[in-house]
């Protein structure tokens, strides 16, 4: 048997700090059998995965505590190897590495052919034959030709994103690392990256060990995925496998918070987030996490037990002495209805109504050209009184500049909103206050939006202040009940803490309860949970979804994860350049979506099958259009597998009703086709 | 891991603390702010005026005198400076029923060297009617007896009344080296003592070396070390007359911790008291600066439009106004004041702040905290003190400290160029007489070094504590965890 691609054993990475050494990798023992396997590494932000891409490329920061352990990568120890040496024979060629958010990192001034080709050029290769080489490299990866003379601000972000992994080939590396190589891209360009990243396993029979915290997407590309939480592997095994058998509690926690497209069950949360390292937790490190532990478990730390052929899980439950119900492969899902989720019989009275809105800003492009953004561009759209919609699109389809239009921090440039029936635009300063209070937002990003210099308290507080409700000590009554409502407790403790202290879920429950504070109608959320580790979105929208019905709350939730807009909104209003395309009830535009880009959308969403790495997924080629230069006729057809030429990119869509509650601007459904 | 702000606010003086050039900065810092303090609390307000430009205080001091302690570094044996003051005078009876006071100020001379000078005074003489005549003389220890000096003090003027009080305000004082008699009384001595008749201008300028010498066989003079004993007597008419205080000073040739300057003032008492002064320059012009600084810099940023062009538009206008033709020029019309020379270095140091605050502030306006606070239906005023100040204020902390040390640095080389306030002494100004008088060129190192040195290291202590506070303000040079 030949030796394996890679194989880690005892690998340590410890980090030196003032409190002891921080365990990011703590004794992980890995391998990739054959070439073109793929190893995927999931875990949440915090469980140490990327620290053990680091350790296998050396790329160590100052402080390193302990480096120690054996990889051995083709039968080549690379632990004994001299620095040096590894920099020139290993490094970039025979191992390399897309990082995480790496698109951003091209160099501005230089020509992307030229980036890709310069390492060529350093290895004793004439400018041209390195050039044709990053050519060839660019077309490889599905860039069209005349990228090579592009510079990276030319380029969009999955474009960016496939230079990047052009860069990382370029010495023909039989291995290659992927730290969460799609986490700053949209659902449908990441499907078009993981469909390239299948295709290069599958031509080249490149070995690749891909980082990630999204389970669901894992599957699209693992043959063998291992599950790591502080420091520590607690499952291994063939994909297959752990996805069908998750054996591990964390792993079943982390699949349970999947959210699921086409079944009403919902996701289910993991409580918690992943130990410190400086003192990870006595005996078994998730045991205060899991809700099965037992006895030994918070003493004893278990080892990694084989309780299957070829799949291995650090749990007592598969110890010598196991509980009578050992939960192998028992994934806890929820079929309760989603809470405050309405009849939608009742047709509510609008709260806030968006009428052929437009707003287009100008941008300085060069010197003198400056051009039109057209960020919402001809939109209507209604929300009822306590009703929950979701606006789904990819980046660039104007679903934050609309979000903000409705809570009237951008002036519409034609068009009318309105907010229980007086136009926004037309209120006075006294009015546009008590306009302030009535509508709230939730902030994608909770580290920026919430003021790091103001205790729990005193974010919370803010807006009673700002709006001079009640005195002290009623103020802090109020502040007291908003925070048990987001379920910060003991709220005493941390009613004084300062965000820094705080997880991002956490912190993003401090932004939830500041906006619920004063009481407001309406709400926009936009992207509320795109930050926050997948293992505790559904928390943090169930919370929402929890609170807005007991108060009535009307939502404008802003995503491009039509997934939790499924399981979060009562509709979802598809948006594409700067247009609704598409409305109706969540469950059915997600279980029969008419148009082909609602249906595209729904193609990029990872699911946690393993039969996925066997196929392409049929995503949509390209990217949201430029809102500068939105194509004409049916803004999508260039990207639409069904348009019709002749129609499509001539006449623009109207909207049809083809079905009960179902509008779509799509030339498939005609007016009079009901 | 992200750290927020926060915590560096919180742990400021912790973090600065942490850093090698921050404790040194700390420590330094501590130390200069105790000096500044002894100072202020022991000198007179009006040190410049009174005491640092009135030159009788320092008549007694020997000029251009190296500090005692370079003693230690040199094989010869300085002369040292002996200030003698006398008990109160013996009463004799004389003839004619005439009364002599003595005051004996009896010293130890232990030297390689002569004294530097030799001078003697005499004060607060009242008399009722003839004037007291004065004479000095030297009792040296081979115990020969010179006499130095005879002095009668003015008698009655027109119009005046009995008693008559001479040398109140001001005492007699005389050095006694170019004095006549005293040239004749050494000369005596060598006649009488070693038989040696020389010429009085032979003596001139070396009369310290005679009286204080004793003459080899060689020919050759040497110092004579032992007890000796300087004596004044008075000779009284009447029984009311007095003679109130009497003092010699035996001038060495090493003075005080710092030397003297060519006016015999003591360079530590100046060096000392510009410690205060420079702190106060600096911290006043770093807190007036940055304060204008940040405040224009963040109305610029927040405000935008038409006041931002406007504020923009100043501190470009004023970055590029030549500041020391102007000071030069107004020096001219109002005079060299401090004041003038603190608000012209206010006035022309804010810009850069300015322009860097208003991108810091660009930045967060347009961030998520901002929007959501505008969310909330805050007001500006409320935006800018709570959301967007509290982002800058590590910075402008960092930015004020940064900045006193070159407001130091900066009025030092003005007074250096002479336009330095003279009622108020300050390093430069120091350094400048220093220059002026050419002490670089005759050696007086301890006249231009110590003040350049104060100087370097008032500059430092601010240097490292803004060295300390930046990893702390910039969680890019932060350790990481």
């Amino acid at each position: 048997m030949p030796a394996p691609v890679l194989l880690v054993e005892d690998l340590f990475l410890h980090y030196e700090t003032e409190r002891g050494p921080v365990r990011a990798v703590d004794g992980i023992s890995l391998t990739i059998d054959e070439p073109g396997q793929v190893l995927a590494l999931i875990g949440e932000s915090g469980s140490g995965k990327t620290s053990l891409a680091r350790a296998l490329m050396r790329l160590l920061p100052p402080n390193v505590d302990r480096y120690e352990g054996r990889i051995l990568l083709n039968g080549t120890d690379l632990m004994t190897m001299g620095n040096d040496r590894f920099r020139r024979t290993v490094l970039w060629r025979k191992i390399s590495m897309v990082f995480q958010g790496a698109m951003n990192s091209l160099n501005p001034v230089l020509r992307v052919g030229r980036q890709v080709a310069e390492p060529l050029t350093r290895a004793d290769m004439s400018a041209k034959q390195a050039q044709r080489e990053a050519d060839r490299l660019l077309e490889l990866v599905g860039l069209p030709s005349g990228v090579s003379a592009s510079f990276p601000h030319e380029l969009s972000g999955g474009m960016k994103q496939r230079v990047v992994i052009a860069m990382a080939l370029v010495h023909q590396p039989p291995m290659l690392l992927l730290d969460e190589p799609t986490s700053a891209l949209d659902a449908s360009v990441q499907a078009q990256i993981m469909n390239l990243l299948k295709q290069l396993k599958w031509d080249l029979g490149i070995s690749m060990l891909f980082i990630t915290h999204d389970i669901a997407l894992s599957a699209d590309l693992s043959d063998r995925i291992a599950v790591i939480h502080a420091g520590e592997i607690r499952e291994q095994g063939t994909a297959d496998e752990v996805l069908a058998n998750p054996l591990d509690p964390y792993t079943q926690g982390l699949l349970a918070a999947v959210p699921r497209l086409h079944a009403e069950e919902r996701p289910v949360f993991l409580p918690g987030a992943p130990p410190d390292l400086v003192e990870p937790p006595s005996g078994c490190r998730f045991h205060p996490r899991c809700e099965y532990a037992f006895e030994p478990c918070s003493f004893e730390p278990p080892s990694l037990i084989e309780a299957r052929p070829d799949h291995v899980a650090r749990c007592w439950l598969y110890g010598p002495s196991p509980p009578a119900d050992a939960p192998l492969g028992r994934i806890r899902v929820r079929v309760a209805p989603v809470p405050g989720s309405r009849s939608s019989e009742r047709e509510p009275e609008p709260l806030v109504e968006v009428e052929d809105l437009r707003i287009h800003f100008d941008r300085r492009r060069g010197l003198l050209r400056t051009e039109t953004v057209h960020a919402v561009d001809g939109l209507s759209l209604s929300l009822g009184r306590g009703e929950v919609v979701a606006l789904v699109g990819e980046s660039g389809s104007g679903k934050t500049t609309l979000g903000r239009a409705t809570l009237g921090l951008i002036p519409p440039t034609e068009g009318r909103i309105t907010f229980d029936g007086a136009a926004i635009s037309d209120f006075d300063k006294l009015e546009l206050k008590e306009f302030r209070r009535r509508a709230q937002a939730i902030f994608q990003d909770p580290y920026a939006a919430i003021s790091p210099f103001m205790s729990v308290f005193e974010s919370v507080e803010e807006p009673l202040l700002i709006h001079g409700l009640g005195d002290r000590s009623e103020r802090e009554q109020r502040v007291l009940e908003a925070l048990e409502q987001v379920r910060l407790e003991p709220v005493s403790r941390f009613a004084h803490q300062y965000p820094h202290t705080m997880s991002g879920g956490q912190r993003q429950r401090v932004g939830i309860a500041r906006a619920l504070v004063l009481d407001p109608e309406y709400v926009v959320a936009d992207e509320p949970v795109s930050m926050i580790d997948a293992s505790s979105r559904a928390e943090i929208l169930d919370l929402l979804r929890e609170l807005g019905a007991k108060r009535d709350i009307t939502f404008l939730y802003i995503t491009h994860d039509i997934a939790t807009a499924r399981h979060f909104s009562d509709r979802i209003a598809v948006m594409y350049a700067g247009r609704i395309v598409e409305t109706g009830p969540s469950s059915t535009v997600v279980d029969t979506p008419l148009h082909p880009y609602t249906q595209a959308l729904l193609a990029a969403v990872p699911e946690p099958d393993p039969d996925n790495r066997l196929r392409l997924r049929e995503v949509v080629p390209g990217e949201a259009p430029d809102p500068t230069a939105i194509p004409g006729g049916c803004p999508f057809h260039p990207r639409c597998p069904e348009a019709m030429a002749g129609t499509c990119e001539v006449v623009f869509p109207e909207m049809t009703e083809p079905a009960p509650q179902r509008l779509v601007a799509c030339h498939l459904y005609p007016p009079d086709s009901d | 891991m992200i750290e927020s702000p926060q915590r560096s606010r919180r742990n400021l003086l912790k973090e600065v603390w942490a850093t090698g050039a921050g404790r040194a900065g700390v420590i330094l810092s501590a130390f200069l702010a105790l000096v500044a303090i002894y100072v202020l609390v022991t000198f007179p307000a009006d040190f410049g005026p009174t005491r640092w430009s009135n030159p009788a205080i320092w008549a007694d001091n020997p000029a251009n005198a190296a500090p005692v302690w370079t003693q230690w570094f040199t094989s010869t044996d300085h002369a040292p400076h002996i200030v003698l003051e006398p008990g109160p005078g013996k009463i004799e009876e004389g003839e004619t029923g005439v009364d002599i006071a003595t005051f004996s100020m009896p010293f130890t001379f232990h030297a390689d060297e002569p004294p530097a000078f030799l001078s003697i005074s005499v004060g607060d003489v009242v008399f009722v009617d003839r004037p007291p005549s004065v004479a000095v003389s030297l009792h040296r220890p081979d115990g020969t007896e010179v006499s130095l000096y005879r002095h009668v003090v003015p008698g009655a003027r027109q119009g005046e009344t009995s008693p008559y009080s001479r040398y109140g305000e001001q005492p007699l004082r005389v050095v006694l080296g170019p004095e006549p008699e005293t040239i004749e009384g050494a000369r005596l001595l060598l006649e009488e003592e070693y038989g040696v008749t020389v010429a009085t201008s032979r003596i001139q300028g070396r009369t310290e070396e005679v009286l204080f010498g004793r003459l080899r066989p060689d020919g050759q003079l040497v110092v004579l070390s032992g007890d000796y004993q300087l004596e004044v007597r008075a000779t009284l008419h009447s029984p009311g007359d007095t003679v109130g205080s009497v003092g010699a000073v035996v001038g060495g040739t090493l003075f005080g911790v710092m030397g003297t300057d060519s006016l015999g003032r003591d360079l530590f008492q100046g060096l000392l008291f510009g410690l205060p002064v420079a702190l106060l320059i600096g911290l006043l012009v770093s807190t007036l600066s940055t304060g204008i600084g940040a405040s224009l810099g963040l109305i610029s940023g927040y405000r935008g439009g038409k006041t931002d062009t406007l504020i923009q538009r100043a501190a470009d206008v004023v970055t590029n106004i030549p500041v020391l033709p102007l000071l030069i020029f107004l020096v001219l019309i109002i005079g060299s004041k401090l004041w003038v020379i603190l608000l012209v270095l206010v006035a022309f140091s804010w810009p850069g702040l300015t322009i860097v605050v208003r991108s810091m502030v660009l930045q967060i306006r347009d961030g998520a905290e901002v929007e959501a606070a505008k969310a909330l239906g805050a007001s500006s005023t409320r935006i800018i003190y709570r959301h967007v100040f509290p982002h800058l204020a590590p910075f402008i902390l960092a930015q004020l400290i940064f900045f006193a040390p070159s407001a130091i640095l900066a009025e030092a080389s003005l007074s250096f160029l002479g336009l330095g306030d003279p009622s108020i002494p300050t390093w430069g100004q120091i350094l400048e007489d220093g220059f002026r008088t050419g002490a670089v060129f005759l050696g007086y190192w301890w006249w231009v070094v110590p003040p350049g040195l104060a100087i370097v290291v008032t500059a430092l202590a601010f240097m490292l504590l803004a060295l300390g506070t930046e990893p702390a303000v910039s969680p890019r040079l932060r350790r990481t965890v």
